[in-house]
């Protein structure tokens, strides 16, 4: 199956993705999303009507990239008030099962791919070999045990996500694996990140503290400063109450 | 174009909002001035001015399922009964938000005042400080405050559950002896000045487009929450009068007048002796909220009828850099100081509940035009039981309640009826072509539109 990656452009001024990134990203279906953020004192009616046409424009341009990179591109306007919130509609609107959180970078040669020990690491795997296709990028999986686990756990978890990836035929070679112990998940996937050129990871479980804070994505993008593909949630597996 | 927000508001939420745009001066300032009027029978004046909105409420339910768009009052009368009527009941809702904000500001400086030891005299020029600092917030731009709002309501919801409870236990019954109307007006008068208490109802109708299933969620979320606030309001304003002395609430406030502070007076006793700091920390919570969200409804009247052209398109501009309607908010701010400036307290309230008498008596009779003439782009989802009878007690009460009110807000509601009558003649009338649906009970089928605009 082709993935479909929902790419969220800030307007009015959206930054454009680098070319590298447009590069690595060209095997994707592209949704160049652009969201007009509004304070809650403006109805979106009366904005979209001053400012549509400026913003397709400007959307435009950024999609434009893309197109020459041969990727097959949809684009879409929204004029809200959260961003987080219309990304997803859009993303389950349009079917997508990534989304990109963009970052300047110069190089994709090292892709950090954070493994959880639960959830879909299948869809995980399938979404890193795309993104590597043709680029033979090195691929880290790392598997931070946090604690009950032991090590033996956290292992068998990577060598299960590395069986994967050489399944969906990636070269065993550029495959290597880490295991971490410690009580902090997230500070150590956020250190480990600034080593390498991207991020790819699942999308983790919404908690509260990621409404208020932002999820470890956002954190990998502004801290960082890496751009992060966040491979979505089934969530209609999630309505079924299966994780 | 639709396709701009997500409908995400479930019941729960859609009741909140609507407590939470009721709970302010209703509670906190109005019970002692409603109390010089109609004695202890003011408890009864807080339910019959509830019965008098329900019509209102209940037509304002249906349209919104028909037509959810931001400036809901205006937008409904005016596709009803056209620009003319549309531009008085434009008017009339903005100046009613706007009195409504500056007496909420009023409070809110009168509460302040209970924390620091400052003279009296000083609650106006605090209240234009204030004023003027959210009128600021507006222009430059919030995020969404709505999850705050829930926190805020919950919160005050539960400390006037504690306030009645705890208070239950100290009050004299004897001030409820004889319980009959002791003040200088009456049970209707009284209710006529609590009107505005309920005024808050109508904001679901503004967040129609982002409720779920709105045929159901929008007339429960309005029912539930008036029903909640009437019971609110009659417990706590019985337990004011039994708290306090009779002659604190009428002369305890600046310059000998009725309370503004109501809910502090006789709270000294209660939540362990800080009930007067419990308290007054929640009044200025919600009467902050209140007229917080007050500039920014009331700016979205001129900045409607702007893009009806039935003010000055500039109304309508969004600024660039903020990315708010700023001329609509900052000409609403303006109006706002003015009025707090000028306007004695008392008239402030009284001007409030007079204009929207006036314009709840609107909204009932758009809902007959609507359902008379049957144009073809109004179908609701929810359809007002009990019409016309309903519609018709609405409006007959509001005018009663409008007779009882005195002459200041009567000519007030006069005023501004002429106000709006000359506006449109002068300058709507040559800029706009659109019919009310009304205009085809009389073989016009001239340009009724939903939105008016393409």
């Amino acid at each position: 199956m082709t993935h479909r990656l929902v790419v969220p452009f800030e307007l009015p001024d959206p930054q454009p993705v680098s070319s590298v990134l447009v590069e690595a990203l060209a095997s994707l279906d592209i949704v160049v999303f652009g969201h007009y953020g509004l304070p809650e004192q403006t109805p979106p009616a009366v904005a979209r009507e001053q400012f549509e046409a400026e913003a397709k424009e400007q959307l435009a341009a950024v999609a434009e990239p893309f197109e020459a990179a041969g990727a097959s591109v949809t684009i879409r306007l929204v004029f809200g008030r959260d961003r987080g919130k219309a990304i997803d509609q859009i993303a389950i609107e349009e079917n997508c099962d990534g989304e990109l959180d963009p970052a300047p970078t110069d190089r994709v040669e090292r892709i950090l791919v954070p493994i959880p020990n639960t959830g879909n690491v299948d869809r995980l795997t399938s979404f890193v070999t795309v993104f590597a296709e043709g680029h033979d990028p090195s691929v880290t999986l790392l598997h931070v045990v946090e604690g009950e686990g032991t090590d033996a756990d956290g292992e068998a978890v990577v060598a299960d996500g590395r069986e994967l990836m050489v399944d969906h035929g990636i070269d065993p070679d550029t495959v290597d694996t880490r295991v971490v112990t410690d009580t902090d998940h997230d500070a150590v996937i956020l250190d480990t990140a600034a080593d390498y050129d991207a991020v790819v990871m699942g999308e983790a479980t919404p908690k509260t503290a990621d409404r208020i804070f932002g999820t470890l994505a956002d954190k990998i993008v502004n801290r960082a400063g890496k751009p992060v593909v966040v491979v979505r949630r089934n969530h209609a597996e999630d309505d079924d109450g299966s994780a | 174009m639709g396709g701009d927000l997500e409908r995400d508001l479930g019941f729960v939420a859609v009741l909140t909002i609507s407590m939470g745009a009721m709970i302010g001066s209703g509670v906190f300032v109005l019970p002692a001035l409603g109390y010089k009027i109609a004695g202890n029978a003011v408890v009864v004046a807080y339910v019959l001015a509830g019965l008098v909105v329900l019509p209102a409420a209940l037509s304002k339910a249906e349209m919104a399922t028909a037509m959810p768009e931001s400036g809901g009052t205006y937008i409904f009368i005016d596709r009803a009964m056209g620009p003319l009527v549309g531009t008085v009941a434009g008017i009339g809702a903005w100046f009613s938000l706007v009195f409504k904000s500056s007496f909420a500001l009023v409070g809110l400086g009168a509460y302040l005042l209970l924390f620091v030891e400052i003279p009296a005299t000083l609650v106006k020029p605090i209240a234009l400080a204030l004023g003027t600092a959210i009128v600021v917030l507006n222009v430059v731009g919030t995020k969404q405050s709505s999850q705050l709002q829930s926190v805020i309501v919950t919160a005050v919801v539960a400390t006037l559950v504690g306030y009645v409870v705890n208070g239950s236990f100290l009050v004299e019954a004897a001030r409820y002896r004889p319980f009959d109307v002791t003040g200088d007006g009456g049970v209707v008068t009284a209710a006529a000045f609590v009107f505005v208490s309920y005024a808050g109802v109508t904001k679901i109708a503004s967040i129609a487009e982002e409720v779920e299933n709105p045929g159901k969620n929008i007339p429960r979320g309005m029912l539930a929450s008036m029903g909640i606030m009437m019971i609110v309001y009659t417990f706590v304003v019985a337990v004011v009068i039994g708290l306090n002395d009779p002659d604190t609430l009428i002369h305890g406030g600046p310059d000998g007048g009725p309370s503004l502070t109501p809910m502090a007076d006789g709270a000294a006793a209660l939540f362990g002796g800080v009930g007067v700091t419990v308290i007054s920390l929640m009044a200025v919570l919600a009467l902050t909220s209140m007229a917080n969200a007050g500039v920014l409804a009331s700016s979205r009247f001129p900045l409607a009828m702007a893009r009806d052209s039935l003010l000055p398109r500039r109304l309508a501009h969004v600024d660039r850099r903020f990315k708010t309607p700023s001329t609509a908010i900052a000409f609403t701010g303006g109006l706002l100081l003015v009025l707090i400036a000028f306007v004695p307290v008392v008239d402030l309230a009284k001007l409030a509940s007079a204009f929207q008498i006036l314009v709840f008596s609107l909204v009932n009779l758009a809902l007959v035009a609507f359902r008379e003439s049957d144009v073809p782009f109004y179908d609701p989802t929810f359809r007002a039981p009990g019409y016309p009878y309903v519609q018709i007690v609405g409006l007959v009460g509001g005018l009663v309640l409008l007779g009882q009110m005195g002459t200041i807000p009567l000519l007030g509601a006069a005023g501004i009826a002429m106000g709006g009558v000359v506006l449109y003649l002068a300058y709507g009338r040559s800029r706009t072509e659109r019919r009310g649906a009304l205009a085809t009970l009389f073989g016009d089928d001239g340009a009724v539109q939903p939105t008016g605009r393409e």
